[in-house]
């Protein structure tokens, strides 16, 4: 089965999956970043400008120390994610499922000079598509994942209906689906709801619109309500 | 197409992981899309230079036109794939015709700029829609967040970067002592270096090529999955089999002959509706409402306080002015000017000792960073003290009396033997300690010092150390009183081996 997301198990016996990004969220993420950046320089450029050779060299400087440590100081104090990757709901960490340290997020960033060869990341680029886990060679160094922040979602409303007790005993996966469906029902066409109720007759021993509205009884029992 | 072969996992992802899912679709599957690729863009690309040879800018210019016609082949490569089924090049070969030619015109056309073109692609080739179907079903998939735009957009770049990167490659490796101005491989016009601009144009979107069109496509199932709840249906089948596998178990052998009969008549019924071929448009609602009585619910609608609101907008427009500008000469600026001034003096000032005050900093921590790093320490070892007491001796200096060895055999001759060999052993080890600079542990054993002692290269202090502490054990842990000889004996050279050097510290 092919798929972006990986596993990892915690100490604790927790399986934490995780969505790894790939190169265009990532690129978009870098694009908001430059974006911010150069704002920052001409913002800036204006202002020193007054201040003659001296606010020159204070400008170069700045731009010195934000092209290199821009990366590192969001990923370090703001949960490993620059506001480029914060909007696209991206961020970084170890490859362990740690939360990004300042060796790692050092080694990825100074990497960007490897990575950025011969001409705009095409090095990085070949890596992130050659490499299981869409990695640049800065990733690869540090040992480091871009994965998806994903919110925690609220529980969408099922219809509600009288709660029925399923015919048979159903694994939690099983009764996982059975949710997923009545939870995800007002944005399937009513045809397609029946279609796929009608797979399940062999617990509702129903046919048609029906079979829908049985499910999403067992729907309602599965959430607890009476 | 049956759900039960899939090749990805299914289930609900957002927009951006869904063309992630295309990208590890196109690496799994990338030999077979990038031979279906090149199967008809290299040799277009051959023919168009061939024909233009005079100028081959159209050439160049024409294959990046047909950039949809290549992208047939991977596609119908790529669907038949996620269902586990291996299309041959050889099929792909002979059916090319029929596969890339579809809708050529408008994909060349008017639908060559769309930026959705991946994603939309799927939609008149595999369901094979035209006109105003497959407007409305591109709608439909689309729904109110249409996507594939950004995909486009970055992919373009992708490929603009790849060609400068090739360049760029190739005047690195260029040798130094070869007078070629690397500069005019991307500027020259012969025939020759557009020739070769155009062929890494090939490489470079043939690098891309692939990752867009699964991107696209990935896109397009990501939809489907969604509007069709493909991941639903899978668990239902599941837990379809798994119960008619446990009643199967549980009836006789001619019930189940019944129950697999029927199920197999009921699971292809429900099937037959998904999988006829990709057209499965079953989530379109209820039936379209008449233009007429569209027209009457949007008039309703419009009616409604929240449209037809009035808005001011203010905008600023030039006029002209018949006034002469004011004179602002009279404003001394000067006084600005040399605050600036000031505020940089006093700022390369602060610089200076800025830098002063680093490189003092980066001296201070150098024996630091040399232990970072791996080298040898060159920091001292952490001091080294004496311990008060050992094995529950006291071995301070100070509480040992002057002359070891007449005090010892006084003892003895006390018939307090016990009494006479711990202070032997004590002042000798306090000795080793303070004139010897011998380093015991504080929770070191008679053993380990008896080691320690005879790690020096003194041989007769060893060996009478060796004496000493054997007699000292056995009095100690043992019981067993040493002979009055041994004892005259360990006294009498006490002086000798360790003595020589002691003074008392009070």
């Amino acid at each position: 089965m092919l798929d972006t997301s990986r596993t990892f198990e915690t100490p604790e016996g927790v399986d934490l999956g995780l969505s790894i990004a790939g190169p265009i969220v990532r690129a978009q993420a870098w694009l908001i970043d430059l974006l911010i950046r150069a704002a920052i320089y001409i913002g800036l450029g204006m202002i020193l400008n007054f201040l003659g050779d001296f606010g020159g060299g204070i400008w170069l400087i700045i731009i010195f120390l934000t092209e290199w440590f821009y990366p590192v100081i969001f990923e370090i104090f703001k949960n490993g994610a620059t506001p480029g990757k914060k909007r696209m709901c991206i961020k970084v960490i170890n490859d362990n499922g740690t939360p990004i340290h300042w060796s790692a997020s050092i080694v990825r960033n100074l990497l960007r000079v490897v990575d950025f060869m011969p001409f705009g990341y095409a090095f990085g680029l070949c890596s992130i598509l050659i490499s299981r886990d869409f990695k640049r060679l800065g990733d690869l160094a540090a040992s480091t994942l871009v994965v998806y922040e994903e919110p925690t979602a609220s529980a969408p409303e099922i219809p509600t209906a009288e709660p029925a007790v399923p015919r048979q005993a159903l694994t939690l996966e099983e009764q996982r689906a059975i949710l997923e469906f009545s939870e995800r029902s007002s944005r399937l066409s009513p045809e397609r709801c029946k279609e796929l109720a009608e797979l399940l007759e062999v617990i509702t021993a129903k046919q048609g619109p029906t079979a829908v509205e049985q499910l999403h009884r067992y729907a309602n029992w599965l959430q607890g309500r009476s | 197409m049956d759900l039960d072969k899939i090749r990805v996992n299914v289930r609900p992802r957002t927009t951006a992981q869904a063309i992630d899912l295309g990208f590890v679709m196109a690496r799994h599957w990338w030999r077979p899309l990038m031979l279906s690729w090149l199967m008809l863009a290299l040799p277009m690309f051959i023919l168009f230079h061939l024909i233009f040879y005079q100028m081959p800018w159209i050439a160049g210019l024409l294959v990046w036109l047909c950039k949809p016609l290549y992208e047939q082949a991977p596609l119908h490569v790529l669907s038949r794939a996620l269902f586990s089924e291996k299309t041959s090049m050889k099929e792909i070969a002979k059916n090319l015709r029929s596969i890339a030619g579809k809708q050529m015109i408008a994909n060349l056309t008017w639908r060559r700029l769309s930026l959705r073109r991946s994603f939309n692609a799927p939609v008149s080739q595999l369901e094979g829609l035209k006109g105003d179907a497959r407007k409305k079903r591109i709608n439909v998939l689309h729904g109110n967040k249409p996507s594939g735009g950004w995909l486009t957009f970055i992919c373009v770049h992708l490929e603009l970067v790849f060609y400068l990167s090739i360049f760029a490659l190739i005047s690195l490796f260029i040798p130094r002592e070869i007078e070629v101005n690397a500069f005019e491989l991307i500027t020259g016009e012969t025939f020759w270096i557009i020739l070769l601009q155009d062929f890494i144009y090939l490489l470079a979107i043939a690098i891309v090529a692939p990752f867009y069109i699964a991107a696209g496509f990935s896109l397009y199932l990501h939809r489907r999955i969604e509007l069709e709840a493909w991941d639903i249906e899978l668990d239902f089948r599941k837990l379809n089999t798994r119960l008619n596998s446990q009643k199967r178990s549980s009836t006789n052998l001619a019930a189940l002959f019944v129950v697999c009969s029927l199920l197999t008549v009921q699971l292809t019924d429900s099937t037959a509706m998904a999988s006829e071929n990709f057209l499965t448009t079953s989530d379109q609602t209820s039936p379209a409402p008449t233009k007429e009585t569209a027209q009457q619910q949007i008039q309703e609608i419009l009616k409604d306080e929240v449209f037809g609101q009035e808005e001011t907008h203010k905008v600023w427009r030039e006029i002209e002015s018949d006034d002469q500008p004011e004179d602002i000469g009279d404003f001394d600026l000067d006084w600005l000017q040399k605050i600036a001034e000031a505020i940089a003096f006093i700022g390369e000032f602060i610089l200076w000792v800025i830098i002063g005050a680093l490189v003092l900093w980066i001296v201070y921590l150098y024996p630091k960073w040399t232990q970072w790093f791996g080298i040898k320490s060159i920091t001292p070892r952490k001091k080294y003290r004496a311990p008060e007491t050992l094995f529950g001796l006291d071995v301070r200096p100070e509480s040992l009396p002057d002359d070891i060895g007449a005090e010892a055999w006084r003892l003895c001759q006390d018939n307090q033997m016990r009494a006479a060999l711990s202070l032997l052993y004590r002042a000798s080890l306090v000795t080793l300690m303070n004139q010897h600079k011998l380093e015991f542990h504080k929770g070191a054993t008679e053993g380990e010092c008896l080691k320690i002692v005879q790690q020096t290269q003194l041989q007769e202090l060893g060996n009478y150390f060796y004496r000493l502490t054997v007699i000292w054990k056995a009095m100690a842990y043992g019981h067993q009183a040493p002979s009055l000889d041994d004892m005259q004996s360990l006294c009498e050279h006490w002086r000798e081996h360790l003595g020589t050097k002691h003074e008392p510290a009070c």
